[in-house]
């Protein structure tokens, strides 16, 4: 038997609600899917990593889904950023014969499960997000001390963020069981509006999970998990355990929060039940809940320049002072 | 070691070695580099000289080398490092990780 899923007009991180409900729809169904895409106008970087993450999940389960309904430009898009290798398209057939190279502000999805391979990605996945923001020029050495270009810089800058959440997922949310986890990464700068997007999706065990006997989560809501997770210094793992397995300072998720709120952008969490953002949305979700956790950040072009890590650190309190060896 | 280069009985690391671009960025990348450092300190040699050159860092990375040896050793094994050629915000991270993970472990083993 197929199941039949209805996909929404917007698979967006503003239409949260929607793009989970039809991507639980797609997951939940546990059979070979057909999924309507005849109302979908708008996909964002959250929406394609979402779509993608659930139609390779329910691939791996042994389902087919095939769409049907996708408008020219909405599958031509969705074609380009490499959306369809997990499923059947019907009535819609990709241009396969000239791609247009929109390396320039596109990142297609990709699927990573080797922690090996973050640090390399990362570098990619930043580059060819800054490589054409444009009225710019990139080559301006922007700091003669170390002599970085503004190129270098906003790739700094972007890849940062990109390779502690890549990390994350692919450490934090192998936990309590879930050794197979994958993680999922998307991103876009979008020109007419200045800013940048980049997504990153996760089917592990997510923060409820992860952070579950720890001395900061006082009730067992997702939520409040998520909002845990944010606090500094808070990490399921900061002692070094009997048989020396990696530790984490519980500063990573943290500081790239705020790298996105430094360069005037914002934050979306969800994991489970609810979601959290930083420009002051937060709620529970009424039916659905995703399994892992999905991370959308946007920054403002414009301000990526002026971030600085230095100032985004968590402030000491009463540590000692350490003598330092600096030349 | 190929990314280790030894004078007299000083060692030194080039960073560079470990970034992609000018980023050295995962705890995972970072683990042979902390082994070496190990290794350098348990043999008692000169001063370890860890060369930032034309690299930053995550604060996982750093913490990945730092913090975990002064969780195993104890601050101390800071007497032993040189931090050469760091940018404002590789100072800021080393700074802050060698102050949170010294008072971590001075209270793990003090009474």
């Amino acid at each position: 038997m197929t199941e039949i899923v209805t996909l929404p007009s917007y698979l967006t991180v503003k239409s949260i609600e929607q793009t989970l409900n039809a991507c639980s729809e797609i997951l939940d169904a546990c059979d070979n899917v057909n999924i309507n895409a005849s109302g979908l106008k708008f996909v964002d970087p959250f929406g394609i990593a979402m779509l993608g993450s659930c139609l390779s999940q329910a691939k791996a389960y042994g389902f087919d889904s095939c769409i049907s309904g996708l408008n020219k430009n909405v599958g031509s898009y969705l074609n380009r950023m490499d959306c369809f290798n997990d499923v059947e398209l019907t009535d819609f057939s990709p241009s396969y014969n000239v791609r247009h190279d929109r390396s320039d502000s596109l990142v297609e999805l990709k699927k990573l499960e080797d922690v090996k391979m973050v640090n390399q990605v990362s570098n990619e996945l930043a580059k060819a997000l800054v490589g054409s923001f444009n009225n710019v020029d990139l080559d301006l050495v922007i700091n003669e001390l170390s002599g970085y270009t503004l190129k270098e810089l906003l790739i700094n800058t972007l890849q940062y963020p990109i390779s502690e959440l890549l990390e994350n997922s692919l450490t934090h949310a192998r936990r309590n069981g879930y050794c197979h986890t994958a993680v999922w990464v998307a991103g876009q700068y979008f020109k007419s509006r200045g800013i940048v997007q980049i997504s990153v999706i996760d089917n592990g065990c997510g923060f409820l999970s992860s952070l579950k006997g720890h001395s900061q989560l006082q009730t067992t809501s997702h939520l409040d998990a998520i909002l845990t997770a944010l606090k500094p210094r808070v990490s399921c793992n900061r002692d070094l355990g009997i048989m020396g397995d990696s530790v984490n300072q519980g500063v990573g998720l943290t500081t790239t929060v705020r790298i996105a709120e430094a360069s005037g952008g914002r934050a979306t969490i969800l994991s489970g039940d609810a979601f959290h953002q930083t420009d002051g949305r937060s709620s529970y979700l009424s039916n659905d809940s995703w399994q892992g956790v999905a991370v959308s950040l946007v920054f403002s072009r414009s301000k990526l320049n002026k971030v600085q890590i230095s100032e985004l650190l968590p402030v000491l309190e009463n540590e000692p002072e350490i003598s330092l060896r600096f030349e | 070691m190929m990314f280790m280069k030894q004078i007299a009985s000083t060692v030194k690391f080039p960073l560079s070695h470990f970034a992609a671009g000018h980023l050295a960025g995962t705890r995972a990348i970072a683990v042979p580099l902390r082994v070496a450092i190990e290794q350098a300190y348990c043999s008692k040699s000169g001063d370890i000289i860890l060369d930032f050159k034309a690299v930053e860092v995550t604060q996982s990375f750093m913490d990945e080398v730092i913090g975990r040896l002064i969780l195993s050793y104890g601050p101390d094994v800071l007497k032993k490092l040189i931090f050469k050629n760091c940018s404002n915000d590789v100072k800021a991270i080393i700074k802050f990780i060698a102050a949170d993970r010294s008072d971590q472990y001075l209270k793990q083993n003090t009474h």
